[in-house]
């Protein structure tokens, strides 16, 4: 059922089993998850059902690293969170992703990709998708378009899903409000988590609304599944017997904060119809399914160039909204990159080439002076606004040129064309760089408390009854968009609680 | 190995694609440019020469120490000993074969040059620049 924290008494104690802060696409599929199950649960969502500028603003914060975008624009604090406004991308991290990397400090997760596949093919279904392939050979098979012979060690083809977008908000409204055992409150937004003495306890949640309203929500467990960058302000305004936060005895709350850097990073000379028609092409439908494939940097030349993931979809130059094709300078690289086209064909044949556009979509590093931390200025419910700090380090800008390379490398080495390189080529191409909305890495999984927020089954260090969901648990972000890994997690979150609770 | 083209097969043969003595005549000549020895061999390689030309002036603008036919035979048989042959006999089919292989042996192994921001082969940036040269 739906209730409004703006109806409830001051001073009133909520009670439940378990508390969900936040109705995002973790809250939701959490709850969803353990519907109908004997625990009774709260969700508490900040917003309403629909948008609301009043609550949004609550978003606000400053950016003093990287320009990043304004913090009210890059989530949604409504019932559905920030599913209200992606655009669908779905790929489950990959193996690698998992792993510790010698060349990635910090890199790694607690657990691999095997633990979380049953997850993953949950969380497909949440976000409407296809079957649980992300091989290109699959998509090749059933899309009758053979993606370009590359060398795999060097660059391969792989795949991206996309869900309608599935916007959880509006989907997943009617089973939330029919499942007996949950109750979603509206416009109650958590100002603080009050720990018991010791701090080893949440003994309950500071709960405000915008109308004035103060109560508590008291449960035995609780989850924290506010976003990337709300999580961490949370738990590091949550100062009162946890000096310096929530989870925060070792000063990783709110570090290693990381996006995925967006950027157009090269243009290709590349066949013109094998192209346009072939699995690279945009949203291709196959058998009900909307999938792209992008290029994607091989493991080994990773390993030898010591990169970072790195993706790279390819765009008509002139659907590409970043590219100001009236430019000089972009006239001159469309035109050598046109003559390149006419003496690859003239020497390896593969008919008439084009000039195209290749967005990079790449992981980043954890860094940790990375980070979300508090602001002075308060909001109107008194809690410190969030500070971003967003840094792109050393490693992070290398790897962009290195895979850069390795697409010129790959598309030479098959004799289909030539790139263009942007990052060696072009003066403020780093400033260029944008997320993608993807906030990430703040409260990190880790099993040793020194070096994560966060154990292996997202139970915050040290506080027996708090539980992190959402993409701030992610240590290492690969290249995929989180949504279909965060909802992967809250299953899998799920799954634990109800073991527990039995 | 090289793959050939009806269209670049055409070429390699001299007949027209386009159509016509004019378009005949282009293959050779670019437009506006002619070419004679090595450099014309080049020119048969390409349905638009004068693309590949153009390429040629933008690798040389930056090396002007290149900027000379026989520099650039001798650097294109350093890497391809049987290149500079074939360029001068007019052995089209055989400097597309080595041509080829060199330039995709040479992108491979990651051996890029710059080209305005463009990641190229030295060897099929210098074939261009046959085109060019003085």
């Amino acid at each position: 059922m739906f209730a409004d924290g703006r109806g409830v008494a001051d001073n009133a104690v909520l009670d439940a089993d378990l508390c969900i802060v936040g109705a995002g696409a973790a809250g939701i599929a959490l709850a969803l998850e353990l519907a109908d199950t004997p625990l009774k649960i709260l969700v508490l969502e900040a917003g309403g059902l629909e948008y609301e500028p009043e609550t949004q603003d609550l978003y606000r914060g400053e950016n003093v690293g990287h320009p990043y975008f304004k913090l009210e624009s890059s989530r949604l604090r409504m019932f559905g969170g920030t599913t209200g406004h992606w655009n669908g991308w779905c790929r489950p991290l990959d193996a690698l992703d998992f792993e510790e990397r010698r060349w990635v400090p910090d890199s790694g997760w607690p657990l691999d990709r095997a633990e979380l596949d049953p997850f993953y093919e949950r969380a497909q279904r949440y976000v409407q998708l296809g079957p649980y392939d992300y091989s290109a050979r699959f998509w090749k098979d059933a899309a009758g378009a053979m993606p370009f012979p590359l060398e795999p060690h060097l660059v391969e083809t792989d795949v991206f899903q996309y869900s309608p977008p599935t916007r959880f908000g509006v989907v997943y409204r009617e089973r939330m409000r029919l499942a007996k055992n949950i109750t979603v409150l509206l416009h109650s937004n958590v100002t603080a988590i009050r720990l018991a003495a010791g701090g080893r306890r949440v003994e309950h949640l500071d709960v405000a609304t915008l109308t004035g309203r103060r109560f508590a929500a008291r449960a035995r467990r609780v989850v924290v599944a506010a976003g990337g960058i709300e999580t961490p302000r949370l738990l590091l305004a949550s100062n009162g017997v946890a000096r310096g936060g929530v989870g925060n005895q070792h000063d990783l709350v709110g570090r290693y904060f990381a996006d995925h850097p967006h950027a157009p990073v090269a243009l290709a000379s590349l066949p013109e119809l094998r192209t346009r028609s072939s699995l690279y092409s945009l949203r291709r439908h196959v058998r009900g399914t909307s999938v792209r494939g992008v290029f994607v940097t091989g493991e080994r030349m990773m390993r030898s160039e010591l990169t970072l993931r790195f993706s790279a979809s390819v765009d008509r130059i002139e659907d590409d909204p970043y590219v100001d094709r009236d430019s000089d300078a972009e006239k001159r690289a469309e035109s050598i990159g046109r003559n390149l086209g006419a003496l690859e064909q003239g020497l390896t044949g593969g008919g008439k080439r084009d000039v195209f556009s290749l967005f990079m979509r790449a992981e980043q590093a954890p860094n940790r002076d990375s980070r979300v931390t508090l602001s002075d200025e308060l909001d109107p419910l008194g809690l410190p606004r969030a500070r971003l700090d967003w840094r792109l380090g050393e490693l992070d800008l290398a790897s962009i040129t290195r895979s850069v390379r390795a697409l010129a490398r790959a598309f030479g080495a098959a004799g289909i064309g030539h790139v263009y390189s942007r990052p060696e080529q072009e003066e403020g191409f780093w400033d260029r760089i944008e997320g993608g909305f993807h906030h990430m890495g703040t409260a990190r999984m880790h099993d040793d408390a020194r070096r994560g927020v966060v154990d292996r089954d997202c139970r915050v260090h040290d506080v027996a009854n708090l539980y992190l969901a959402g993409s701030c648990v992610f240590p290492t972000t690969g290249f995929a968009n989180p949504t279909l890994t965060i909802v992967a997690l809250a299953a899998r979150l799920a799954r634990h609680l109800r073991v527990e609770a039995a | 190995m090289t793959r050939l083209t009806r269209r670049s097969f055409l070429a390699l043969i001299g007949v027209a694609v386009a159509g016509g003595a004019a378009a005949a005549a282009r293959l050779l000549t670019g437009g506006t440019h002619e070419w004679s020895g090595p450099a014309r061999t080049v020119a048969t390689l390409f349905d638009d020469p004068e693309a590949a030309r153009r390429l040629g002036e933008t690798w040389l603008e930056r090396r002007p120490a290149e900027n000379d036919r026989e520099v650039l035979l001798r650097r294109l048989s350093e890497a391809e000993p049987g290149l500079r042959r074939a360029l001068i006999a007019g052995d089209v089919a055989s400097v597309r074969t080595l041509a080829a292989r060199r330039a995709t042996h040479e992108l491979a192994a990651g051996d890029l040059r710059h080209l305005e921001g463009w990641l190229v082969a030295p060897t099929e940036a210098r074939l261009a620049a046959l085109l060019a040269a003085s």
